[in-house]
Formats: structure tokens, C-alpha cells, sequence
């Protein structure tokens, strides 16, 4: 008895430590092309091209290629409007998403469920069956190769103002009635008592909206013509031309463009997972 | 006054999100199905009323079908394939063992990368010469620029960025799954094998149906990898649904026939999930 259970926690411990082991060594296999990313970027085109292909670089100290990048290319320009676009365009949902989860949370009112459900039902048309008749209207508008005609069609995210009202459902309604009596305000209530109070939920959704808009590609690359206007995820793409794939120097504006992300998710991983998954796991 | 302003104010904190739901959603999703009746000069003025002809010129048009026949494919062997390693990640990581912080962040990890920086990492990578893939494999594959290889060549580059986003939700559902009823089944006398596909994978089949219908929806919207990595070609392998639809309006002009081909692709998804809805009557499991 006492031996089989020893022999069972054995086998427990080697499962643990194996098993683990194993999915440690897929889990390089699903990040390889990030690695391979990074050390390409430290490679001359001689090394690049040289035969076998290699996969560490002689030196990581070779550093040509992210001069040639920030020098050479309008990469930092792009790397600016990306943040514009990223940043303005996140600060835009989360001021539109936490108002109308405030009004539809906090307020009883005619038409507040068809005003939600008119928010949520913009889920079930897909960007790309609107994208022609926005490019027509926002070039029409004048707003071409112009940061609001790149941030305008992300106004709100009908995602946001969901996971942001369901949060804000949870407080008690007590709160607003307490602060009614004390004589605050409206606005101020949302100022200084729903946004303090919703802090997590809108970190998590300003993280998740702003990689989105970082990573967008099809609309950016619609509505800009000027080199001056294309943001990193475009730009990137155009670096290398037919005559010269300068890879060395690709990968170096990958590596770039692929830090913040990778950090941003590292460290709030945890929370980036539960903010897309709640209101969609049931399990 | 003040009262009026109190009965509005609830109205005017939603009126900034349902102005912008309003202007960028659906104005123009019904003046797309409004102008695909009509005849679209190239600077997209609307001049006069033609009925079904746009539709009729999309739906006679032989690219449009090779477009339609690329992206079903690209879905169909797609979504499942993704959706099976994700699967599979997501049940090798199940429970907590040795390094299992670090490699359930690496195996999300491709959530973080953009479409375009995995396009071009993937560029390199399967270059038939000087990429690595080739190499390490003892191919000598022409990946993106053999009409036989390029669609399935996207098809693997696209699944790697989809494995990340799956894995999440795959494994929230996993952890969901009350320990308790696979411990019965074991001591019942229940196989890995027979615990995961009796008990498991019925109690997680809600999430299963909900990556399943985003990801028909995603793939059959693809046309990024397209644009960057193959521009449609070879000889329009890679041409996809979404990517027709740009190259024939925006690049090329003909507003009209990009319109009723929207209509058309909005149509085909919308049909798409009231199927797939149909599946998840018979074998989704809600408990």
C-alpha cells in the first residue's frame, strides 16, 4: 500500500515535470517565427543570403539594419502616426463607450434597451461589407491622408460599450442616489464616482483597442496615399522592393513594430485573457 | 428647461456611441445595398438606376467564382485545422505543470503579432531560398509563388495568427470544466482519449461553436495576407472574396460592381452562420 502510493507520486512528479517539459519546447515551436524575426534583424545581407540559411546571427551587435531603418526610411514617421491613430483612436472608444454605458447602466429611460441593442447589432455587419461606402464617404469628406479620416471610423467599438456596461451594472445603485443627495452633479458622479469605480475594465478594454487599432492594416492602407500618412503596419509592408528585398532591414521594423505589443502582453497578460473572454466562455 | 435637460441627459451620455454606430455602421451598409442598384461613376457619384444589373455582372463574372471557390477553401480547411491544434494546445496545458506560465504566454503569444509583421516574418521564412523553412525541412517547396502551394501556403500563415486568439478562449473554457466529473469518469475506468470526447469536449462545445462561427466569419473576410504577401496571384490562386471586391472598386473603379459584391459576400456569411446555427441545435451542449 504504502509502496504503490509512493509509486503513484513518483509517476505524478515525472508526469509534471515531463509533460511540462514537452509543452515547453511546442511552446518555442509556436513562437519560432518571432525568434526567427529578431535574430534575422541582426544579419548583413551577405549572412542572409549565404547558404545553409542560418539562424543565429554571427554578432547581435550588428546594428545596421535598425540604423538603416530609423535613418533611411520614414519608419519613425510611420511609427508616429500608428501611435496617433493607436492612441487617439482608443482615447475616442473609451470616452464613447463608457458615456453610453453610463447612461444605459445608470439611467431608466424610453428606448434605452433599442438604443443598446442598436450598439450591440453593429456586430453583425462585418467591417469589410461597409468598407467601399465609408472610403467613399470619408474621401468625399475631404478627410484623406488626414489622422481624422484614419481615426474616424473607430469611434466606437460595440465590444467596449458591452463589457464596460456589464461592469458598470455591478455597482450598486445606491452610489448614484447617495451622491444625488449630496448635491453632485451628473457629470461629476461619472467623473469622479463610475470612473474611479471602473478603472480595471477600462484598462483592460483600452489595452485590447489599442493593439487592435496598432495592428490594423486594411482601412489605414485604404484611406492614405501620402508616404507621410501610412502608419508602422503598412509601411512595413512597402519597405522592400522588387530589385532589393532588404530582408535584414524588414525584419529589423518587425522587430520594432513587435516590441510594444509583446510587452503590453507579457505583463498584462492575465488581464488582456479575462477581458476578452468574459461574457463569452461558458464552460 | 431644467426638467427637459434632465429627460435628455441620458440620452445625450449615449448619443456620441449611437451617432458613431449610426454614420460608420449602418448609413453606410444601407447605402451600399442602396447603390448596388445603381450605376457608379468612378469617383463614386451615384448617376443613374440600373436594378439587378451589378449583381448580374458579379454573378456571371468567372473570377468572382474563382474568388468564392479560394475563399471556401481557405475556410474549409482552415478554421478546422486551426481550431485542432489550438485544441490541442489548449488540452497539453490544461493543468498546471512545470513552466506552464511560460509556455501558455507562448502559446498566445501570436495574439500580440499584426497581420502585416507576420506576413513579412513568414516572407522570409518561406522564401524558397535563403527562408529557413525550406531548409529545416529538406523541401524545396515554392511556397508563395507556385499556383499549386499559395493558397496553402496563407492558409498556414493565417493559422498560426489564429492559434493565439483560440488558444485563450479554448483553455478558459478548459479550466471551466468541473474537475470532478472527469475524476468519476477515471475512476469509472475511463481513457484520456474516452474522458476527453465524452465528457470534455461536449462541456466545451458552447466556446467550440463560438470560435467556430468568428472564424468562418474571419476567414472567409480574408484578404490581408492576400494584399501583402501574393497580390492575388499566381494566376489568382490567392485571390480571395474580399480581395476581388478592393481590386475591382477601389483600385480599379467599379464602385457598382463592389457594392452588389458586399451585398453579395454579406449575404453568404449571413447564410454561413444561420448553419452553422442549425449544428449548434443538434450538438452543442449547453448544461
Amino acid at each position: 500500500m504504502m509502496h504503490q502510493r509512493t509509486y503513484l507520486r513518483a509517476r505524478r512528479r515525472i508526469v509534471y515535470v515531463v509533460v511540462g517539459f514537452l509543452s515547453l519546447l511546442i511552446g518555442c515551436l509556436v513562437i519560432f517565427p518571432i525568434f526567427y524575426a529578431f535574430c534575422t534583424s541582426f544579419m548583413s545581407a551577405s549572412e542572409l543570403t549565404s547558404w545553409p540559411p542560418k539562424l543565429l546571427p554571427e554578432r547581435f551587435t550588428y546594428l545596421d539594419n535598425y540604423r538603416a531603418v530609423l535613418t533611411k526610411t520614414k519608419m519613425p514617421r510611420f511609427m508616429f502616426n500608428s501611435l496617433v491613430l493607436a492612441g487617439g483612436g482608443t482615447l475616442l472608444r473609451l470616452v464613447t463607450a463608457s458615456l453610453a454605458a453610463f447612461s444605459f447602466s445608470f439611467y431608466e429611460y424610453r428606448g434605452r434597451n433599442a438604443l443598446f441593442f442598436l450598439i450591440l447589432g453593429s456586430m453583425m455587419i462585418p467591417g469589410d461589407a461597409v468598407v467601399i461606402s465609408n472610403y467613399v464617404n470619408v474621401s468625399r469628406m475631404g478627410l484623406m491622408d488626414t489622422y481624422l479620416g484614419l481615426i474616424v471610423v473607430y469611434g466606437v467599438s460595440a465590444t467596449n460599450v458591452f463589457m464596460m456596461r456589464q461592469y458598470m451594472r455591478t455597482l450598486p445603485t445606491a452610489l448614484r442616489d447617495a451622491s444625488l443627495i449630496d448635491g453632485c452633479s451628473d457629470m461629476r458622479f461619472f467623473l469622479h464616482v463610475v470612473l474611479p469605480c471602473a478603472t480595471p475594465v477600462l484598462f483592460s478594454v483600452g489595452i485590447s483597442s489599442f493593439v487592435n487599432l496598432w495592428n490594423a492594416y486594411i482601412w489605414p492602407l485604404l484611406i492614405t496615399n501620402r508616404e507621410e500618412m501610412r502608419v508602422v503596419q503598412v509601411g512595413v509592408t512597402m519597405l522592400s522592393t522588387e530589385d532589393d528585398p532588404a530582408y535584414g532591414r524588414v525584419m529589423a521594423a518587425v522587430s520594432l513594430i513587435l516590441v510594444p505589443s509583446i510587452l503590453v502582453f507579457v505583463l498584462f497578460q492575465r488581464r488582456i485573457v479575462s477581458g476578452i473572454t468574459t461574457g463569452s466562455v461558458k464552460g | 428647461m431644467q426638467r427637459i435637460f434632465q429627460r435628455t441627459k441620458p440620452y445625450l451620455f449615449a448619443l456620441p456611441a449611437v451617432a458613431f454606430v449610426v454614420l460608420f455602421t449602418y448609413y453606410p451598409f444601407v447605402k451600399t445595398m442602396y447603390n448596388s442598384l445603381f450605376s457608379i461613376n468612378s469617383y463614386g457619384v451615384t448617376l443613374r438606376f440600373l436594378g439587378l444589373d451589378n449583381y448580374v455582372s458579379v454573378l456571371t463574372n468567372k473570377h468572382f467564382y474563382n474568388a468564392l471557390l479560394n475563399s471556401l477553401r481557405y475556410t474549409f480547411i482552415g478554421v478546422p485545422c486551426s481550431m485542432f491544434v489550438s485544441l490541442l494546445l489548449a488540452l497539453l496545458s490544461n493543468r498546471r505543470r512545470m513552466f506552464s506560465r511560460a509556455y501558455e504566454v507562448m502559446f498566445s503569444m501570436p495574439m500580440a503579432i499584426s497581420m502585416s509583421a507576420t506576413c513579412m516574418i513568414f516572407k522570409l521564412l518561406l522564401n524558397p531560398t535563403v527562408g529557413y523553412l525550406n531548409y529545416a525541412l529538406g523541401l524545396n517547396v515554392q511556397w508563395l509563388s507556385s499556383r499549386h502551394t499559395a493558397l496553402f501556403s496563407l492558409i498556414l500563415v493565417s493559422g498560426w495568427m489564429s492559434i493565439g486568439f483560440q488558444y485563450i478562449f479554448l483553455m478558459a473554457a478548459l479550466r471551466g470544466v468541473p474537475q470532478e466529473l472527469t475524476e468519476a469518469a477515471s475512476i469509472e475506468g475511463a481513457g484520456a482519449l474516452q474522458r476527453t470526447l465524452r465528457i470534455t469536449l461536449p462541456l466545451i462545445s458552447p466556446t467550440l461553436f463560438y470560435l467556430l462561427c468568428t472564424d468562418i466569419v474571419t476567414y472567409m473576410m480574408m484578404a490581408g495576407p492576400s494584399l501583402v504577401l501574393t497580390d492575388g496571384g499566381p494566376f489568382r490562386s490567392t485571390e480571395t472574396l474580399i480581395y476581388h471586391m478592393y481590386d475591382r472598386s477601389i483600385y480599379n473603379q467599379f464602385y457598382g460592381y463592389g457594392y452588389a459584391m458586399s451585398v453579395i459576400i454579406f449575404a453568404l456569411l449571413f447564410f454561413m452562420i444561420l448553419l452553422t446555427f442549425r449544428l449548434e441545435k443538434r450538438s452543442v451542449y449547453y448544461g
